[in-house]
């Protein structure tokens, strides 16, 4: 199987506009403490596209009023997290050929995000698809572009997701986790970028698909337990699958994982050996971005990026399904 | 990239299906609230694929344009209902498969696509089911190139080089219809040119062209090129350059 050579030109990310601390997590009284959360979740912040106000007197208990009073919809987030990838690469709009977007909160299913993200951007000159899987989408996407031999050099993958829309605010643990926010990479076949693509795979097991449930239009569901103890040993296994085979060293190379929960990332840096300075994480300040979360974490980062190291990207979820993207620093 | 096997179920298959499954009871996914109504249509999909081989299937792609959830994806929930333990995502073209992988050349070596159109509101269209599998080295029909044109630029198909081919579409609209003919009248001509004659056809909601090429696939002697014209729901038009094996 041929695999494309592809290097990062540019990342952005944007994050929700409303901070959800503690504080209020714990004054909506469901049962949940500020303690609970930091013990359990490491999560001291979320941020979110729902006014508190909203929160509090309805718990959002019909998702479908989010669209009346949110402060942001994906397609915002994700104007503002692909602009600032654009300037990152110095490229336009019209630059790219190719666009693959992943959103499990869209407004309609059709048009599809993609087209309504192309359309907004004005890439003119770009084919346009919906490649979805939720939580993974970033290493999905990777995966994808890089086995698809012809007729693109320049892609945008954009990573979104409202899940804070999908909340029931009554739940002492979904309230805690949830933040809403849009991670968007450049990748080129042909151009000088910041990053080099040297592999990503991807992979799933759709028999236990029932673990990470999104209604079309209702709330959130997942099988907490069993998913954050998959989560655990799957991704502890992706980090030593891929350092097996490349050789990785975590004294100086980086891991970034599906940002879903603090006292999760630890565990398996504990148990991956991955001290926890490289172990890139902003789910304690952002909360559970989906997608977007590893994404933007690497974002954040983007100015100082350390020449010659290696950045795994091992993300997993809803599907149930996983993938590794690695990097080389290269610039 | 090759098609190696297919089936097809229109509405009515579907539906015998549906009063199968009534019968069965199946539970998986019965806890949850029944939202849109499709999700009877996945069950009756995943019933329907659950006949086909899959034998060396490393790959599940999944298209459906109105899903029932927004996790797990159509692909995944049919995985989970047939309790197999494949990787799957959804891709959503629009309607447009046999044209991106013209185009795209993607590099997977032997993967399923399933695609459901259900638009039950919509008169003109015809609920239905394609399942294609894709393979990279033998099959019936071999993909030889593909272009996707959005509206905007939907002038420019007239220099695609249609000589020598037979030419596969669907009309879901007289407007496509319309502009497939100004196609065929234009110096860059479709010569011959091709419209199956199917007395009860009646497009579907996604993949029309697709099953109606290779439900006639039979009716073409082997070396036959063929331009199938896909019109995607997303504003594009695809048109695929296949060969009859």
């Amino acid at each position: 199987m041929r695999f494309a050579k592809m290097e990062v030109l540019g990342i952005g990310h944007s994050y929700g506009d409303i901070a959800l601390d503690n504080d209020f997590i714990e004054s909506l009284d469901t049962g949940t403490t500020k303690e609970w959360i930091l013990e359990k979740i490491g999560i001291t912040q979320r941020r979110v596209t729902l006014p508190k106000e909203y929160i509090v007197t309805t718990r959002n208990k019909n998702p479908s009023d989010c669209l009346r009073v949110r402060t942001k919809s994906w397609l915002d987030l994700s104007l503002e997290a692909c602009g600032m990838a654009f300037l990152r690469s110095n490229l336009n709009p019209t630059d790219l050929d190719l666009v693959l977007v992943d959103c499990v909160t869209p407004d309609n299913f059709f048009p599809m995000p993609s087209q309504e993200l192309k359309h907004k951007l004005g890439c003119f000159n770009a084919h346009a698809f919906d490649l979805v899987t939720a939580c993974p989408a970033a290493a999905l996407h990777l995966y994808f572009a890089s086995r698809l031999q012809a007729r693109w050099n320049t892609a945008l993958l954009l990573t979104s997701a409202t899940v804070s829309h999908a909340v029931n605010y009554n739940d002492r643990t979904d309230g805690a986790i949830w933040g809403d926010g849009a991670g968007a990479i450049i990748v080129s076949k042909n151009r000088k970028g910041k990053l080099r693509l040297i592999d990503t795979t991807f992979s799933g097991d759709p028999t236990r698909a029932e673990s990470v449930i999104i209604h079309r239009r209702g709330h959130f569901w997942q099988d907490g337990r069993a998913v954050r103890n998959f989560s655990v040993r799957q991704t502890v296994r992706m980090i030593k699958e891929v350092s097996s085979k490349y050789g990785l060293d975590f004294s100086k190379d980086i891991f970034i994982g599906h940002q879903a929960n603090l006292t999760m990332l630890r565990q398996i840096g504990e148990a991956a050996g991955v001290p926890d300075e490289n172990n890139w994480k902003n789910v304690e300040r952002c909360g559970n971005q989906a997608a977007a979360g590893a994404i933007a974490s690497l974002s954040e980062r983007w100015d100082s990026l350390p020449v010659g190291r290696k950045i795994l990207i091992a993300v997993l979820g809803a599907g149930l399904t996983w993938g590794t993207a690695l990097f080389e620093v290269i610039s | 990239m090759y098609i190696s096997d297919f089936i097809f179920l229109d509405r009515e298959a579907l539906l015998r299906h549906d009063a199968f499954l009534r019968e069965k009871k199946t539970n998986l996914f019965n806890t949850l609230e029944e939202e849109n109504g499709l999700l009877k249509w996945y069950k009756m999909a995943a019933y329907s694929i659950s006949t086909f081989s899959f034998e060396n299937i490393s790959l599940v792609i999944g298209e459906v344009l109105d899903p029932s959830f927004r996790s797990p994806t159509f692909s995944q929930w049919l995985l989970s209902f047939l309790g197999l333990q494949i990787p799957a995502f959804d891709f959503i073209t629009g309607g447009t498969i046999l044209s991106f992988i013209g185009m795209y050349k993607p590099q997977f070596d032997n993967f399923l696509y399933v695609g459901l159109g259900v638009i039950e509101r919509e008169r003109h269209f015809e609920s239905g089911l394609v399942a294609i599998r894709f393979n990279s080295s033998e099959g019936l029909v071999k993909i030889i190139d593909g272009q996707i044109l959005y509206t905007e630029k939907i002038l420019t198909f007239n220099n695609h080089c249609f000589e020598d081919c037979k030419l596969i579409y669907s009309a879901p609209s007289s407007k496509t219809l319309s502009l497939v003919k100004e196609l065929s009248d234009t110096p860059h001509s479709i010569s011959p040119w091709f419209m199956l004659d199917c007395p009860e056809y009646k497009p579907f909601i996604i993949n029309d062209s697709a099953i109606q090429l290779l439900r006639s696939a039979k009716n073409f002697v082997q070396g036959t090129k063929l331009k199938v014209i896909e019109v995607g729901l997303n504003g594009a038009l695809g048109v695929a350059t296949v060969e009859i094996c």
